[in-house]
């Protein structure tokens, strides 16, 4: 009876962890609205600047046509790639949140205060704005977990070979990025 | 408790088959409930852009655009009339004549890929489809831009492009379906490579096969258009 009962625990639990894999196959990438994709390898060495950055502020801004924008700032922690003076920067997408009505772009990226990320960044406008090298997949989250006192790339590396930071060895594994060996392999990469 | 938590998921996978479809929709949040954004007032008009496109005239390209949706059996008209302005729309004066607030969808070329950076978005973008919802949940405008800085080809195509802007336009977002080819070939999950003739034309990337099967519509896109506007 107790054999039957943990044959039964296990195949639920078998169960359940094939169900949520399926869940997060399809939600683990970011999209963006429609781009010809690129691999992480390509952004990262046609982006001007790339940068490990902490969101510190959302501003919304209304155009004269009902068009919203949202400017995020950020504090930047490690400039990754290329060349900044500046300790923060600003990127300004289109789409955004009133109290009344919301501006859909989609798949845009957004940001909460705090929250870090590496950053793909193109050339600055005019105005003095970062645009992304791609717009969801130009954005890296960072995951933090507790267990291992470890952070986390949270998307997927396809392209890139990752090195371990410590050893300076070529990963076994791309499935779980851990942010010091990502921006390792990317400076490595980019050739910083 | 645990034996017939296993026997109803059991049942589920006898009784409900997993549906083929993945698709996504705008939608809202409120509470416990979940809002797909819709129009409510259709058929939905345009006012399109007086300039060229891809080195002719837009207007047929977005006609066929809108044909394509207008096939789905059993929906609601919804591509409706249109009209042609006499400006080119520009950088300079894309404030000045588009609009989110008269309930008409702008249609803008963008000749030189000027208009999509001007607004902040990557040189990658070939098309954006960007809509205004009232607090209700209710799509009232929209602004569609196509890239028409890259000559079309089967890398990717124009006209597959209109096609899925015009599906943000309708509030369809992204599908995931199609996601295990083109971002993942070194690792598929153990699941079956899909067909590229078969990804959704909402799979947000352009077809690595031959872009020009986005032009037609896929059972996921139909699926959720009939959800969103049945007849």
């Amino acid at each position: 009876m107790k054999d039957r009962k943990a044959k039964l625990l296990v195949l639920n639990q078998i169960l359940l962890m094939t169900l949520m894999s399926v869940f997060f196959i399809g939600c683990n990438k970011s999209y963006a609205t429609r781009e010809i994709y690129k691999p992480v390898d390509e952004m990262a060495r046609q982006s001007e600047l790339i940068v490990l950055a902490k969101c510190i502020n959302n501003k919304t801004l209304e155009e004269s046509n009902g068009l919203l924008y949202t400017i995020t700032t950020f504090n930047v922690e490690d400039v990754v790639s290329g060349e900044l003076s500046e300790k923060s920067i600003s990127i300004k997408l289109p789409g955004g949140t009133t109290s009344d009505r919301d501006v859909n772009v989609p798949d845009r990226p957004e940001f909460v205060d705090n929250e870090e990320v590496v950053l793909f960044l193109g050339n600055k406008t005019q105005e003095g704005y970062y645009t992304l090298e791609s717009l969801n997949e130009g954005v890296y989250r960072i995951q933090y977990d507790q267990a291992s006192d470890t952070r986390f790339v949270s998307s997927g590396v396809d392209g890139m070979t990752v090195y371990n930071s410590t050893t300076g060895k070529e990963s076994g594994s791309a499935n779980k990025v851990s942010l010091e060996d990502f921006i390792f392999s990317l400076k490595k990469l980019t050739g910083k | 408790m645990r034996t017939i938590h296993l026997f109803l998921i059991l049942i589920s996978f006898v009784f409900c088959p997993f549906n083929a479809f993945s698709y996504h929709v705008l939608n809202d949040i409120s509470g416990n409930r979940v809002q797909f954004n819709h129009w409510n007032k259709l058929p939905v008009t345009f006012r399109i852009d007086g300039g060229t496109l891809d080195g002719g005239d837009g207007v047929p390209l977005f006609l066929d655009a809108c044909d394509e949706w207008n096939k789905i059996q059993g929906l609601a008209n919804i591509c409706g009339s249109w009209t042609q302005i006499d400006e080119d729309i520009t950088s300079s004066n894309f404030n000045d004549i588009t609009s989110l607030s008269d309930g008409i969808v702008d249609i803008v070329f963008d000749e030189t890929g000027e208009i999509l950076t001007s607004l902040g978005l990557p040189a990658t973008v070939l098309g954006v489809g960007i809509t205004s919802i009232n607090s209700s949940g209710i799509i009232t405008d929209g602004i569609l831009v196509l890239n028409g800085s890259r000559p079309s080809s089967t890398t990717a195509d124009i006209l597959a492009t209109a096609v899925h802007e015009l599906g943000h336009i309708w509030g369809l977002a992204h599908t995931p379906v199609g996601a295990i080819i083109t971002t993942n070939n070194s690792s598929n999950f153990g699941l079956d490579p899909m067909q590229p003739s078969a990804i959704p034309t909402m799979f947000p990337f352009t077809n690595p096969e031959n872009d020009e099967f986005g032009r037609t519509l896929e059972p996921d896109d139909i699926a959720v258009m009939k959800i969103l506007y049945p007849e």
